[in-house]
């Protein structure tokens, strides 16, 4: 589908307006004058942790152990990331590492 | 982030403005020394981020057609990403049920609906859960 300009400007200013609206959203209901609600400080306490696990999945939601080559590189690889970070604990590190380790896997082997 | 954010100032607006993603992680997982002030740390990290992801998008955009290494698996830096952040994460918590939850919920979901359409049922089942475990999660001191 090609778009002309006008369309185009109007997609990325309802973007836009949409990305503001829902960060600015939260810091206006809960303004810093009043103490936040306890259920909000539950969530965020709580929720990073199983929102960075969505995030996770998310990577590798095309992933299809079934067929393919069964998610294997991608499983090693993530193998590779949590061995490196509980060694050295250098983020850059586990990240290059992983990601080196990664696409030497898909092509080369796979 | 609400909290986090407090007593920030006029930096608290750009802040807010400039919250991707990348920027939440670190904001929200960086153990800040004392003797920094908070407010600038968390300025810096997201001003630059804004820069680096502005810079390149840009050369990106202008000289992407130039290059010609296989790029094939570089996605993967994503991935990676979120699993260091998640094991920063958990290395953190004391307890780990929201962690696995959101691990669980989500594969779940991505089961039970498809790959495009999982993420928002994967959230709803997140939040609805967490909600649910609030009295017992309080009292095991979360």
């Amino acid at each position: 589908m090609i778009m002309t300009l006008t369309e185009q400007v109007i997609t990325v200013g309802m973007i836009v307006l949409a990305t503001m609206l829902t960060r600015f959203l939260p810091f206006v209901l809960f303004p810093s004058g009043k103490p936040t609600p306890k259920y909000i400080q539950y969530l965020g306490r709580v929720l990073p942790a199983a929102v960075f696990g969505l995030l996770v999945v998310y990577c590798l939601k095309n992933v299809n152990v079934l067929a393919g080559s069964h998610g294997v590189p991608e499983f090693i690889c993530i193998a590779v990331v949590i061995g490196l970070h509980l060694w050295k604990r250098q983020m850059l590190l586990s990240i290059a590492g992983g990601t080196v380790c990664y696409m030497l896997f898909v092509q080369t082997v796979f | 982030m609400l909290d986090r954010y407090k007593g920030t100032g006029w930096k608290k607006f750009y802040l807010i403005f400039g919250m991707c993603d990348e920027s939440f992680s670190i904001n929200y997982t960086a153990e800040i020394p004392e003797d920094v002030d908070r407010g600038w740390f968390m300025f810096f990290v997201t001003l630059l981020n804004h820069f680096y992801w502005f810079s390149g998008a840009t050369l990106g955009g202008i000289f992407g057609s130039m290059i010609h290494f296989n790029t094939e698996g570089l996605d993967f830096v994503m991935t990676a990403m979120f699993v260091v952040i998640f094991m920063d994460q958990w290395i953190k918590d004391q307890k780990h049920t929201s962690a696995v939850l959101g691990i669980v919920l989500s594969l779940i979901c991505l089961i039970v609906f498809s790959s495009d359409s999982f993420i928002i049922p994967a959230m709803i089942a997140i939040l609805g859960v967490l909600t649910l475990l609030r009295i017992p999660m309080e009292k095991g001191g979360v």
